[in-house]
């Protein structure tokens, strides 16, 4: 455990130097790759541990209430550790290319040292095992995210983006705080082992200790109704930094109710089927507005969402398997959410580091005036479509496994357990069917729309190629993509020392299917290879029919026209028209404009909107509406000192003789 | 029964603070009432004081007999106006409130009886009217001095019922509370000579224009 130390301390430190050595962006880099790659060495040994033998635990006196300083390091924290650490990797390799260049506006030191202090925090919430140890870092998470998120403060929207964020977080932490308190109060202790070895002080309070958790740890990692700050913040933040929060902080939510609700003794009914509910709603919810965005980033950010109700399907298919006895489906659901854990992060880091590479490149992320970038970023391109790839589960991929698992676990409910799995399992059926077929649309509109056909204005016609400094990272998460779905039934074996942390554990179960799970993961492995090898097959095969061939390249959308100009294409809004159409009473679309009229066309116009209809509708009328009731005290505030101390001195005898009575 | 004489003086210079327009007067009354305080804490409570007590108590009544008084001078003679003019409530009225707080202190003390070894009903007392005076002074007077002297002898109430009622602190807070106090008289005097510089005058009630 002392490595763990010692990689936050280097981490720190790493952060602090990286700061100082602000005024040049080329040394802060360095530091701050260098120390986040000390540290993750660091952390190998306790985390490989972690997964593979037993828990650690670190435990340090303190002198202020609430107990002992514990960081405990189990196979679960492991599991969710393992991304961070490659993925703020990555991050920052990226980012010393990122803000090298001209014009992409380097925030300075600071930025670096906010990096590095969020990457710490995100581990300390990971390994906190004292409740206020947790807040703390929860809070140091928010707070450096914030500032990262505002990186680029000196745009308008971007503080915009920002304001809601710490908003959302703030509003996010407060039930977290009365949970703890609330579980401090009944068990007479703020560390999370003494909460789980008190099942009986959770009578009469587990629903209501859910609840709260549920909005707290939700608003976090952006469910359904939690999510207007997700849009907001992840295209307003730097691209690597997107990643990270996308990729690992919304995890983090996953990660303290997956580790609450392994606390407490048995679930209510309703709770597997909230988290169900809210699953598939997110799910939908994020794609569909996915499907409608026409900012790369912020159609990312709804994909996120998308992937945050998979996750919280197989979590709730799980939990609803803890109340009708751990039956084999409830591990395998439990299984697909955990390794979607990973797969997302990858396949998200990928997507948010190519997008990141287009904005670097052409100064822009509107897909509407994107295209044919294939051809000026090769490399982008195709790591892009790697990564939309495996988040849409396409089989040589990692997404596949995981979707394969739930989507397993699904049948299996409908197969093996009559009444109420039953239901449950076809709801989470449909939906992960819902979702993938939008998220394969969704991808193949922002992947063609981006990177093939033709420029869509004038600008982006011609100009420089990707930054190779760029490359690096992204060919390497995207090669750790395809990696991690050619090791894919390894994987179970650590996985199944996670699945011992959870409460009542499955090993209790003795694993009974285990055996069985191995064998056809193996058989879809084989699957999987094979057609990794038939499409290099097809590769090699077209390039040597080709070899001795003239081979010609012509405009794509060449087909009959005499001049095809780049307007004739199908654009970004045009492509999800049929989808958000049909929906319109579902979404919230504003369309204005002329249309063409007579036989011969004057130029017509149309302008199409989308709005979060949540954000719109239900968080600005009621903000706008609290924010209206202080102002009504306005007349208190006049700057007469005299009577501010006036309220202070009747305020204090006031209560002076409250409290004698 | 020393410390009772004490006691009393206590109260009387409050009195005379609350009634008094004299700006140096009320300096000087302030000065004497630090000088007073610094032999509470050797006359009360049980035990008998020992050099570091007296050491601390020398030194408080260092800072509060000489030191503030010199500083608050100094602020007074750049502003050149020796008196309160309009103050929010009138002498007279001032003094009925002083009556209202001697008894209300001396209700809210009674109540809080019994009292630990060494502290007195008429230590109680004295303490909260400090306290209610000091905060009288800073609601009820426009002068910015006025508002320094309202806070020095409310902490003055402070620490009179701590050394009477705690009876032993730590040095460590003792002279933690002495630093404070002298930081911010410091900062207090230094405000107050920018004010009196940017504005041409000293009147808190007309300094509303950093309001939001």
């Amino acid at each position: 455990m002392n490595w763990v130390l010692a990689a936050l301390g280097i981490w720190l430190a790493g952060g602090l130097a990286a700061w100082m050595a602000g005024r040049r962006p080329g040394l802060s880099a360095s530091l701050c790759l260098g120390s986040l790659c000390l540290g993750a060495l660091c952390f190998a040994g306790p985390v490989a541990g972690a997964l593979w033998s037993a828990p650690l635990e670190w435990r340090q006196s303190w002198a202020f209430p609430g107990g002992d300083l514990v960081l405990h390091l189990d196979a679960l924290a492991a599991w969710f550790l393992l991304p961070a650490l490659f993925l703020s990797l990555a991050g920052a390799w990226y980012g010393k290319g990122y803000w090298s260049g001209h014009g992409h506006a380097y925030p300075g030191g600071k930025a670096w040292f906010f990096y590095n202090l969020l990457t710490g925090a995100i581990a300390v919430v990971l390994l906190a095992g004292n409740a206020l140890l947790f807040l703390a870092a929860w809070e140091v998470m928010a707070v450096a995210s914030f500032f990262l998120v505002l990186c680029h403060h000196q745009e308008e929207n971007v503080r915009r983006a920002g304001w809601v964020y710490l908003l959302a977080t703030h509003l996010g932490a407060a039930p977290l705080l009365a949970l703890f308190l609330l579980a401090g109060t009944r068990t007479g202790s703020l560390e999370f082992a003494a909460w789980a070895a008190a099942p009986e002080a959770w009578a009469g309070i587990g629903g209501l200790a859910l609840c709260l958790a549920l909005v707290g740890f939700g608003s976090k990692a952006g469910l359904f109704p939690f999510h207007v700050w997700l849009p907001e913040a992840h295209p307003a933040a730097p691209s690597h930094v997107s990643a990270l929060l996308s990729g690992i902080m919304l995890k983090t939510g996953l990660y303290g109710l997956l580790r609450f609700t392994s606390l407490l003794p048995a679930p209510p009914d309703w709770w597997p089927w909230t988290l169900i509910a809210l699953g598939s709603v997110s799910g939908m919810y994020g794609i569909l507005y996915a499907m409608a965005q026409r900012d790369l980033k912020r159609f990312l950010a709804y994909s996120s969402m998308e992937n945050i109700g998979i996750l919280f399907l197989g979590f709730g298919l799980s939990e609803l398997g803890r109340l009708h006895g751990n039956p084999a489906w409830s591990a395998l659901a439990w299984m697909g959410c955990l390794w979607h854990v990973w797969n997302h992060a990858l396949g998200k880091g990928v997507l948010f580091l190519s997008a990141g590479s287009v904005l670097h490149t052409t100064g822009t992320v509107d897909m509407e005036r994107l295209g044919g970038l294939s051809r000026r970023m090769p490399w982008t391109s195709r790591t892009f479509l790697v990564g939309a790839a495996a988040l849409c589960g396409i089989p040589p991929l990692n997404g596949f496994w995981s979707e394969l698992a739930l989507l397993g676990a699904a049948l299996l409910a409908i197969v093996q357990s009559p009444g109420s799995p039953m239901l449950a399992g076809m709801l989470v059926l449909g939906s992960l069917a819902w979702m993938g077929g939008l998220a394969v649309a969704a991808f193949a509109r922002s992947a063609g729309v981006v990177f093939l056909g033709e420029p869509r204005s004038e600008s982006l016609a011609d100009g420089g190629s990707e930054s190779p400094l760029l490359r690096g990272p992204l060919i390497l998460l995207a090669s750790a993509c395809l990696l991690l779905s050619l090791i894919g039934p390894a994987i179970l074996n650590p996985l199944a020392k996670v699945m011992e942390s959870r409460r009542p554990s499955f090993t209790t179960l003795e694993f009974p299917f285990r055996a069985e799970l191995q064998q056809r993961l193996f058989f879809a492995w084989t699957g999987l290879v094979i057609l990794v090898f038939f499409i290099l097959a097809l590769a090699l095969l077209r390039r040597r029919l080709l070899s001795r061939r003239t081979v010609e390249s012509s405009v794509t959308w060449d087909c009959g026209y005499a001049r095809p100009a780049a307007g004739m294409q199908y654009t970004a809004g045009s492509f999800s028209q049929p989808a958000t159409s049909v929906l319109v009473p579902v979404v919230d679309l504003r369309r204005e404009g002329d249309p063409p009229r007579g036989i011969f066309p004057v130029p017509a116009r149309l302008q199409a909107h989308i709005a979060d209809p949540l954000l719109q509708r239900f968080y600005r009328p009621v903000l706008i509406a609290i924010a209206r009731l202080p102002e009504r005290l306005h007349w208190l505030q006049h700057g007469n000192l005299h009577l501010y101390v006036l309220y202070v001195a009747a305020t204090l005898i006031f209560l002076l003789f409250w409290l004698m009575d | 029964m020393r410390l009772d004489w004490i006691l009393v003086l206590l109260i009387l210079s409050n009195l005379r603070l609350m009634a008094s327009a004299r700006m140096g007067a009320k300096i000087r009354t302030v000065a004497a009432q630090g000088v007073l305080l610094g032999l509470v804490p050797l006359l009360a409570g049980a035990h008998t004081p020992g050099l570091r007590s007296l050491v601390v108590a020398l030194a408080g009544m260092f800072v509060k007999g000489a030191v503030f008084p010199w500083l608050l001078h100094r602020a007074l003679r750049e502003s050149r106006e020796g008196r309160e003019v309009q103050p929010y409530i009138g002498y007279m009225g001032s003094l009925l409130a002083a009556l209202t707080g001697l008894v209300g202190a001396l209700l809210l003390s009674l109540r809080l009886a019994p009292f630990p070894a060494g502290a007195t009903a008429l230590l109680v007392m004295a303490a909260f009217f400090s306290i209610y005076a000091g905060l009288f002074l800073i609601i009820s007077r426009k002068r910015a001095i006025n508002q320094v002297l309202g806070f020095l002898v409310l902490e003055n109430g402070v620490f009179l019922f701590a050394a009477g009622v705690m009876g032993r602190t730590s040095l460590l807070v003792e002279v933690g509370i002495l630093l404070d106090v002298l930081v911010a008289v410091f900062v207090m005097g230094l405000t107050l000579f920018h004010i009196n510089r940017e504005f041409d005058h000293m009147e808190t009630d007309r300094l509303t224009d950093l309001r939001d």
